[in-house]
């Protein structure tokens, strides 16, 4: 208590000076060079932002230009696609052929949970209020699988049981128009090109798995890489939808194996290209994964249901 | 009373800096960011090179046949109901990705992976409920190599290139190329190991156990054992006795000992 009484709760009116009426003060000083500094900072910017052209065609075309001959692989024009990738789950019979060719193609090892790719079996249960859902990570799938030797199947664990419905459903990366993955990488790591695909700059990604948590898929995973020189061994992997394949003029590994055409892929610029023409069949059938992500997926599907998520 | 009821002056101060801020803030975000990352993505646009410079494993059925090393095979498939379809099982499905084959990889595996044709030829047309009903023929490998009980894989009576059943059963695995006469092994497999893919197909990969018996770790004289007794009719088996009959002691041996060692 002792202390209080002994501070002075308030300066001595005398040793305060009292501002005459031409005197600026400091208070107010620098309230006035602040502000006034502030507006010649933002007026210019702001009169530059109103008055500012956009860019004109040559500009664009300049940056295009260049993008295309220092970046881009010779003979291919990221600006004239917009890729988009169909999946008719009415015809796919869950051989995971999809599933091998992605992984041989990307080079990726044979453990069932390291994937591009992957499909799920929804099984409905006469009488059971929820669906069952198995995929290739599934313990009694595995062990019919021969994961070495990339062969992935599905166990016929349903053979006995009264079934309602049971339907397949590929999973891969959905390629979004409006990418999560891309707003939350803290590198700069993952991107999307101009023709609509997100990849992964493989030299820049440290792993930290930002963008697994933000995608609303569970599309991206853990891939083991040779270790670098920063010591990163691990780095974020995904489906590219074989950019380097489709930048050749071919189509991905999944779509070129799938025995039942239940993948399709395709420039949506073609008004002929499988893709818009599938599109154009299945208008209203098509579905998207978690419309209410916002994210704007790439890939359509039909023959699901509601409990697909 | 009427000093209460006014905006505190602090307040006021405080909406309009945060409103300059914000403006500034986007105004300057219009102003600094360059227009031609709105046209490209800001990235390091390096590394679309390095991404597109992936090897391609898959070339697809055409260059099989385009190629005419494998015409007549081609040619064959595009007419049998694996090719002629709309929905196609292509070569690779089967044999596994081209990759380097004409150069590198002299030659590719007759089945890709562990070398099991059945359950291959199952990994599409094993019936199962979630599999639509239309296309592939829908198998259930219990009831389906009827009447020939005999009959151990799909291919003895289905080509499969053109597939459909045209094709007379051949003799059962004991005589195909898997046990001739040879006993040596080509590229650097046991004898026992090369023998033992036709035993595959219904013992399972590495005879873990398929719709027969596990063999895998089983002893090695009730391995041999009981061969010789399906070799010489004292067990009988529909199945083992006519591919046992084949058999030599040689075989038999190396068989049991690669079982036996697994």
């Amino acid at each position: 208590m002792d202390k209080w009484v002994n501070f002075p709760a308030s300066v001595d009116s005398g040793d305060t000076h009292e501002l005459g009426p031409d005197e600026l003060g400091r208070r107010k000083f620098i309230t006035q060079v602040l502000g006034s500094s502030l507006m010649l900072m933002a007026l210019p910017t702001l009169a530059s932002t109103l008055f500012k052209k956009g860019m004109s065609e040559t500009e664009r075309n300049l940056i295009k230009k260049e993008y295309l001959e220092k970046y881009c692989p010779p003979g291919y024009d990221p600006f004239a696609h917009r890729w988009a990738y169909g999946i008719d789950a009415y015809k796919c019979i869950g051989c995971n052929q999809c599933m091998t060719a992605c992984k041989i193609e990307n080079g990726l090892p044979g453990h069932p949970s390291i994937n591009n790719r992957w499909i799920e079996r929804y099984t409905k249960l006469a009488g059971d209020s929820h669906v069952h859902v198995d995929t290739c990570t599934d313990p009694a799938n595995i062990s019919v699988s021969d994961p070495d030797n990339f062969i992935y199947r599905f166990d016929d664990r349903y053979a006995e049981a009264d079934v309602e419905y049971s339907f397949f459903v590929p999973k891969m990366c959905n390629h979004c128009e409006k990418p999560v993955c891309t707003q939350v990488c803290p590198k700069g790591a993952t991107f999307q090109t101009p023709d609509g695909a997100v990849l992964v700059d493989e030299d820049r990604c440290i792993g930290c798995l930002y963008c697994k948590q933000a995608c609303p898929y569970g599309a991206r995973y853990l891939r083991p890489i040779p270790a670098r020189a920063d010591g990163v061994t691990r780095v974020a992997g995904k489906c590219t939808w074989c950019w380097h394949r489709i930048t050749k003029g071919q189509e991905p590994a999944c779509v070129g194996i799938c025995p039942k055409k239940a993948l399709i892929f395709g420039d949506l610029n073609d008004p002929n290209s499988d893709i818009s023409l599938w599109i154009k069949e299945h208008g209203r059938e098509l579905l998207v994964l978690k419309p209410d992500m916002g994210t704007r997926p790439s890939v359509k599907y039909i023959g699901i249901n509601e409990e697909v998520r | 009373m009427k000093g209460k009821n006014k905006t505190p002056h602090y307040a006021v101060r405080l909406v309009v800096l945060i409103l300059f801020a914000g403006i500034t803030f986007f105004v300057g975000l219009r102003f600094f960011v360059p227009e031609g990352s709105k046209l490209t993505g800001s990235y390091d646009a390096e590394s679309l090179l390095y991404i597109a410079s992936a090897p391609v494993e898959y070339a697809g059925s055409k260059s099989c046949g385009a190629s005419s090393c494998h015409d007549s095979l081609f040619k064959k498939w595009a007419k049998g109901a694996h090719g002629a379809r709309d929905e196609q099982s292509k070569c690779e499905a089967c044999h596994g990705p081209q990759g380097n084959h004409p150069g590198k990889i002299k030659k590719l595996p007759k089945v890709r992976g562990d070398g099991n044709v059945v359950e291959l030829c199952l990994t599409c047309h094993r019936e199962m409920k979630a599999r639509s009903t239309t296309g592939q023929p829908q198998i259930s490998p219990q009831e389906h190599p009827f009447p020939h009980k005999e009959v151990l894989i799909c291919t003895q009576c289905h080509d499969p290139h053109s597939p459909g059943f045209d094709k007379p059963a051949t003799a059962p695995v004991g005589a195909t190329k898997n046990s001739t006469n040879n006993v040596e092994a080509p590229n650097g497999m046991s004898a026992g190991e090369s023998l033992a893919s036709s035993c595959f197909s219904c013992h399972g990969p590495k005879g873990r156990g398929g719709f027969a018996p596990v063999l895998a770790g089983q002893p090695l004289g009730a391995l041999k054992d009981k061969l010789v007794k399906f070799r010489s009719g004292e067990l009988k088996g529909a199945v083992m006795n006519p591919v046992a009959s084949k058999m030599k002691d040689k075989e038999i041996e190396a068989l049991a000992q690669y079982f036996s060692g697994l």
